[in-house]
């Protein structure tokens, strides 16, 4: 068994020659498929709100003037992949940030917090469960280079199997389980006071 | 086991967490549906052979340092350099007068190539921009995108 066996999408291919050919749905697919990867490798590599937005547009007017050109249409989450990590470089590198994650902002999406006036007990816990929640966020933000891309590709929705997180890392897939228990442990460390 | 227990409990608090904290914007998603509209049809792509950027730096320099960009297709070089103020400057490989369309998602401005090839615009407003280059000789050529 070899990684390139698994890491063949015909259906990707052929929705990418449809949408060579003009088919707006299978142009719509790809867009489902792999905006949430896209997302997570400029997130991965600490891109703020406005810098991430850039890098993600580009990569797909991208791929819209190289419909037809893809060299392995079946590999199409690499190309895509790897066009949105060369990008992120070049953006880290024009705004000659040294240390990617120092001064990023971040959407905060507000969290619903309408149960105020329930019970005494319910309260704490939700602001546990809150306090909870940001530290996880915070860490998860900190973690630099290999670790945070890795993660961030990793819990991209839809979920990406292993095989395709290695293609899209170019990383061997039998590094993914170890590298991960190597990350969450970094990321607990971080949690504990 | 105990540890793969626990690495696969953070995993799934950890998914929970960037889905309500993260999420991809839906006017990003749109974009990317919209995107599709910018797809060739007639012209020919001149593809981004060189990128000073894209190149290991020197120096970790301050202050100015213009990025160069070069672009090839069959029928026309573009060589072009982004200033600090995301101003271009742009010379057409062989010299040669054009429109040169500078195309960015929200607008499209139109400059011309004077008769040895060069062209210049004013500052940019951020984000992907593309060029298209057209000539009463049959010249029609798009070239990649890239961030400024």
């Amino acid at each position: 068994m070899t990684t390139e066996a698994l890491n063949v999408h015909p259906e990707e291919a052929a929705d990418l020659l449809k949408a060579a050919d003009g088919d707006p749905g299978a142009w719509q697919r790809i867009v489902e498929r792999f905006s949430g990867l896209v997302w997570s490798i400029t997130r991965g590599h600490g891109l703020d709100n406005a810098d991430a937005a850039d890098v993600f547009q580009t990569t797909w007017l991208r791929l819209a003037e190289h419909l037809g050109r893809i060299e392995h249409p079946e590999r199409l989450g690499a190309w895509l992949a790897t066009t949105t990590r060369r990008e992120c470089a070049k953006v880290l590198r024009a705004i000659r940030r040294v240390t990617p994650t120092a001064d990023i902002t971040f959407l905060e999406h507000n969290l619903r917090d309408d149960s105020a006036e329930d019970v005494v007990v319910e309260a704490e816990h939700q602001a546990a469960t809150q306090d909870r929640e940001r530290r996880l966020w915070e860490a998860l933000r900190e973690m630099p280079g290999r670790c945070g891309e890795l993660i961030r590709v990793m819990l991209s929705s839809p979920q990406p199997s292993y095989a395709e997180i290695a293609e899209t890392l170019s990383i061997p897939i039998g590094s993914i389980g170890p590298t991960r228990a190597r990350c969450f442990d970094r990321l607990r460390r971080k949690l504990t006071p | 086991m105990y540890e793969e227990i626990q690495d696969n409990a953070l995993e799934a608090e950890l998914r929970g967490v960037v889905a309500r904290r993260d999420p991809l914007p839906p006017e990003l998603f749109q974009a990317a549906l919209d995107a599709f509209a910018w797809r060739r049809v007639d012209e020919e792509l001149a593809e981004l052979t060189f990128d000073s950027f894209a190149e290991q730096p020197l120096a970790l320099v301050r202050g100015a340092e213009p990025r160069l960009l070069t672009f090839e297709s069959d029928a026309i070089g573009i060589e072009l350099e982004i200033t600090e103020e995301r101003a271009l400057v742009g010379q057409l490989i062989p010299p040669q007068p054009a429109t040169v369309d500078i195309r960015q998602v929200s607008a499209t401005i139109a400059v011309q190539a004077d008769d040895m090839g060069r062209f210049t615009t004013g500052p940019l407003s951020r984000g992907p921009i593309s060029l298209r280059c057209s000539s009463s000789r049959d010249l029609l050529v798009v070239t990649d995108w890239v961030t400024v």
